[in-house]
């Protein structure tokens, strides 16, 4: 041990004793804290700083190769050296001195990318939080570092000759940018992952804070044992290299070490190996299943045909083992089912039913995938009281054209997420949850509009280690129940785990807005929802908003999830821009004049000029804020100005703009105010004609451009 | 003591070739002589110092290589004071090693140097360290150098430290590869007399190619030519090679210009011509006389009966 002592000493002492090397670690750290300081307090500093981490920590792996190779040509296998080899000394010794000296010496490159990182982590979460993101940080470089010293020494040993700094960056690059590009993300190889020298990645390997780390935590782990492995058994394989280079009477001994190397290696490759064999096995299995359709043979957009259920009464718990047990009530009325002697649902497959019963009575089904058939006792004649139990575990991983796949669900410690459109509950009919073409398993939902119908739901859930949030309105909440209940027409989503919640503030001009959002997104909604109280307060000065139509904003930290819009009463957000007004301004819409989903079947302005009408609400507000300069115009004002792909082709938009501008510009904004008032409170909302009939005709109520003229002609003639 | 039996060491395909610390020596040898650095070579190597003589790639250093557990015979077996090679981690030990080729890191002082080696030779003593270190820097005359980094040494000087390096630790035996190489005389005299003091109780193998090396301080001598041990004994039977066979006269142009250029051993001009010195078992002409061989007469005597074999090599003198 003194002899090791003395030799990690002196190893460290031959790499430290140069001003670069000392200075690089700290040029590394100032790049690292300029890097981080340019994030905006409103970002998100987990998901920002990973992509600067990653790209600075890939390049730090350069300096880590070409230091392992330096350290090994600096006496090893050099003929003027040579004397050192004569020494009583093993080459198992020397070489793991000079790995930990060089590794010890790049610690101190991932302890500065850590501190930096966790200083600025705790101005805005927990130090808990921050301590969890800072070790993902800590580990990642260690490895990262370890392995790629282990390969560049290994390198050095097998090629004594000075091109092995050429294979050396070859080695670098290929480990990294090149597999990266080409062999992860071009040719989808994911699993080959590990094999990636950083394990940061630069362009595939987005993390969301929350879900994005708990998700992979356990590939994390394994992946890592197994590059610890690896490392292990190219030292070891360096090591027993050179010792064939001289007498040892421990030659055996070497090779049994470097053949219980690669075996613990092969080992600790297999859980890895088996995690991937699993994902692929799910998608193998959904691609070669009939029942899902192919994507070549759906129509868009079309929505699917579907019979009314009355009410969900949805009992969900979770078991200690993570299986998710579910007991469904439904009531379904006869008209549209009466004569029909079965019942067609769809519910996902990770579910296996136990039981079914028809107004009591005990009933068969036929299963193929998601379709899922009741056979009734007879045929439909009046009311239907569907009970379902079903139970299974939620874990739906996908594989992607780029990245690292996509987790279409869920549900995994205290990390929850059940999208509606995945049909965790009994969906009417038969639907496309998934659909497929050749490669890929895709989500149905993103391609065709799944038909949820419009119920009274009520759902309990059990079990959960943490707060559930859905887009319906919570009922109750205790230890480990919590009760929802509402109308809904979209579905229902459930999402849960590492989020936080904040409700709605005092200072709430109208909306009572509850916000769910990951810790690292706090000041972001904070900032946000403060601008969206701001417009509210301008809105709400003159027109009559309804309050309840975005009573929730949900941050949903996967970008897999599709229905980014408003389910039911809340508002889900997958993504966030760093530009709050924008942000602020499309929730706001939303909240203000509801759904636009059907304008595409508006042919003439001159019929219908509600898209026109809604951006005029928002040029009032830019005429009073003075935000209509210099021609510029918000995204909220595009029908009003001339566009190629709007179907006013009288130029209505520009016309009407041209009438307020004039009435703005002599003082009239007043009665601006009341002529849109009074289209406002008719309803701007532009549903999809069809979706859900009774709405429809309820709520999409085209005004035509002569009303405007003949309500113009009321007001400003006044 | 040093027993070596029917050792021998052939380097094969290129990639061994590669691995091999002297590679370009080695190919030399295996281009003349079939891949055979050494061949079936036997030696009984007693206390005291002991020098290795041979041409440029006699083999000589293949064999210090061995003994110093750096390369792998391909045949045979080499007890170092009664150790066998195989167990090379236990030679190691008994050993000090000072290659032909020496560089050391030049960021080091002399004395940071030898405290390095002091502990890898298992001198865990600090004190112990330091006094044997500064006792060896003074020996190699280094004394004032030893703060100095290595860097700003002469060659001579990274020689000595070298040697000192070989010498800490007091190992058993000591295998030295043309230590004088690049050492002014004065330098050359107070190292041959360091190795003299230093083999007393202990076995010091020096290999040389100059004669004059190991005249004054070697008691036993092995001659090495093509990877063969050419003869072993004392330095009188070497010298006892060049009875009878050693000639010197003067030479016309023309007698000289048909003289087998091998068997000259020295020649200067004179006014009545050619005054040479040279190896044959005849006088080339009635003017030349015969005259009692020097040591080296005799070594060039030894070399001399496979010189014709080996065309083109070149003898040091």
């Amino acid at each position: 041990m003194y002899k090791w002592l003395r030799q990690f000493r002196f190893e460290l002492g031959m790499i430290v004793h140069r001003l670069s090397m000392l200075a690089l670690p700290f040029v590394f750290g100032a790049l690292l804290l300029w890097s981080i300081s340019s994030i905006k307090p409103e970002g998100n500093i987990f998901a920002d700083s990973y992509s600067f981490y990653s790209l600075l920590h890939t390049m730090s792996l350069g300096i880590v190769m070409l230091l392992g190779i330096l350290t090994i040509r600096r006496d090893i296998r050099r003929p003027s050296y040579e004397w050192s080899a004569g020494l009583p000394v093993s080459y198992g010794m020397i070489i793991s001195a000079k790995y930990a000296a060089g590794l010890l010496y790049f610690t101190s490159f991932t302890a500065l990318a850590s501190g930096i990182y966790f200083w600025f982590s705790i101005q805005y979460v927990t130090v808990g939080i921050s301590i969890k993101y800072m070790l993902f940080f800590t580990t990642a470089f260690e490895v990262s570092y370890a392995v790629t010293l282990a390969l560049a020494m290994l390198l050095a040993i097998c090629i004594p000759n000075r091109i092995v700094y050429l294979i050396g960056f070859c080695a670098w690059m290929f480990g990294t940018f090149f597999m990266e590009i080409f062999i992860l993300d071009r040719y989808r190889l994911d699993m080959l992952r590990t094999f990636h020298l950083s394990q940061l990645f630069v362009s595939s390997g987005y993390y969301t804070d929350t879900w994005g780390l708990s998700l992979i935590e356990n590939e994390l782990q394994v992946s890592q044992r197994f590059v610890l492995a690896f490392a292990l058994m190219l030292l070891v394989i360096g090591v027993m290299i050179l010792q064939q280079s001289r007498p040892s009477k421990h030659h055996r001994r070497t090779w049994t070490l470097a053949i219980g190397s690669v075996l613990l290696a092969v080992a600790t490759f297999i859980p890895y190996v088996m995690i991937w064999q699993e994902r692929y096995a799910a998608d193998n299995e959904r691609l070669a299943d009939p029942s899902i359709y192919k994507l070549e043979d759906i129509t868009y957009p079309r929505r699917q045909e579907i019979y009314k259920i009355k009410s969900y009464d949805v009992h969900l718990q979770k078991l200690k083992d993570g299986t998710l047990q579910a007991k469904v009530t439904m009531e379904i009325p006869a008209d549209d089912l009466s004569g029909k002697g079965e019942l067609p649902f769809t519910l996902n497959r990770m579910f296996q039913i136990g039981q079914v019963k028809v107004n009591g009575q005990e009933v068969t089904w036929d299963r193929r995938g998601e379709k899922l058939n009741l056979e009734l006792p007879q045929v439909v004649n009046g009311p239907l009281t569907v009970e379902m139990s079903y139970s299974g575990k939620v874990m739906d991983y996908s594989r992607s054209l780029h990245g690292t796949g996509r987790y279409y669900a869920f549900v995994t410690d205290e990390n929850v997420f059940l999208p509606g459109y995945l049909a965790w509950y009994p969906l009417p009919g038969d639907q496309p949850i998934y659909l497929k073409d050749s490669q890929n398993i895709e989500l149905g939902a993103t391609f065709v509009y799944l038909g949820f119908p419009r119920s009274n739901f009520t759902l309990t859930v059990r079990g959960f280690e943490e707060t559930i949030y859905t887009s319906l309105k919570e009922v109750s909440r205790e230890d480990d129940q919590q009760i929802y209940s509402g109308e809904v027409q979209d579905g229902v989503s459930l999402f849960g785990g590492g989020l936080e919640e904040q409700e709605a503030s005092n200072n709430a001009p109208l909306t009572s807005l509850r916000v769910v959002y990951t810790p690292y997104n706090k000041l972001w909604t904070e900032q946000v929802v403060q601008k969206i109280y701001d417009l509210e307060s301008y809105f709400g000065a003159w027109l009559p908003i309804d309050s309840r139509r975005v009573e929730q904003l949900l941050y949903i930290p996967n970008q897999s999830y599709v229905n980014h819009d408003v389910e039911n009463h809340a508002y889900m957000l997958n993504y966030i821009s760093i530009d709050q007004d924008y942000m602020a301004g499309i929730l706001v819409n939303k909240m203000l004049l509801g759904t636009r989903s059907g304008d595409y079947l508006i042919e003439t302005a001159q019929d219908d000029i509600r898209l026109q009408l809604r951006a005029l609400i928002w040029y009032v507000y830019y005429y009073e804020k003075g935000l209509l300069k210099d021609g510029t115009y918000g995204y909220m004002l595009s029908e009003l100005y001339r566009n190629n792909w709007s179907p006013d082709n009288n130029r209505v938009g520009e016309y009407i703009r041209s009438q307020v501008d004039q009435a703005l510009e002599a003082g009239k904004i007043d009665q601006v105010k009341i002529l849109l008032k009074h289209f406002y409170v008719q309803g701007l909302e532009i549903p999809w004609v069809g979706e859900q009939e009774a709405l429809a005709t309820e709520q999409n109520r085209p005004i035509p451009y002569a009303a405007w003229e003949e309500q113009w002609e009321k007001v400003m003639g006044e | 003591m040093i027993e070596i039996n029917q050792l021998s060491k052939k380097y094969g395909g290129s990639w061994k070739a590669s691995r091999d610390q002297n590679k370009r020596d080695r190919l030399t040898e295996a281009d003349h002589r079939g891949n055979w650095a050494l061949h079936d070579v036997n030696l009984t190597l007693s206390e005291g110092m002991v020098g290795l003589l041979g041409p440029n790639g006699a083999g000589k250093s293949t064999l210090m290589r061995i003994l110093a557990t750096l390369a792998k015979p391909t045949s045979g077996e080499a007890y170092i004071n009664g150790i066998p090679l195989h167990k090379a981690e236990d030679v190691r030990k008994i050993i000090g090693y000072l290659p032909q080729q020496f560089q050391v890191y030049p960021q080091l002082t002399g004395a940071e140097f030898l405290d390095y080696v002091g502990v890898m030779k298992g001198i865990s003593s600090k004190r112990q360290r330091t006094q044997e270190v500064a006792k060896l820097l003074e020996q190699v005359n280094l004394q004032d150098k030893a703060t100095k980094k290595i860097r700003t040494y002469s060659g001579g000087m990274k020689r000595r430290l070298g040697i000192a390096q070989a010498l800490l630790g007091s190992p058993q035996v000591l295998i030295v590869d043309e230590p004088t190489a690049g050492l002014d005389p004065e330098e050359r005299v107070r190292f041959r007399n360091l190795l003299t003091r230093f083999s007393l109780g202990r076995v010091v193998l020096l290999s040389t190619h100059i004669v004059a090396d190991i005249e004054s301080n070697c008691r036993q001598i092995a001659v090495l030519d093509q990877g063969r041990v050419r003869m072993s004994g004392e330095l009188a039977e070497l010298q006892a090679w060049g009875q009878g066979r050693v000639w010197e006269g003067i030479l016309t142009e023309q007698e000289y210009g048909q003289l087998d250029p091998l068997s000259i051993v020295s020649t200067r001009r004179t006014e009545e011509g050619m005054l040479c010195k040279i190896i044959a078992e005849a006088p080339v002409n009635s003017r030349m006389r015969r005259v009692n061989p020097t040591l080296e007469d005799g070594y060039l005597a030894l070399l001399g009966d496979g010189m014709s074999e080996r065309k083109g090599a070149a003898i040091h003198v």
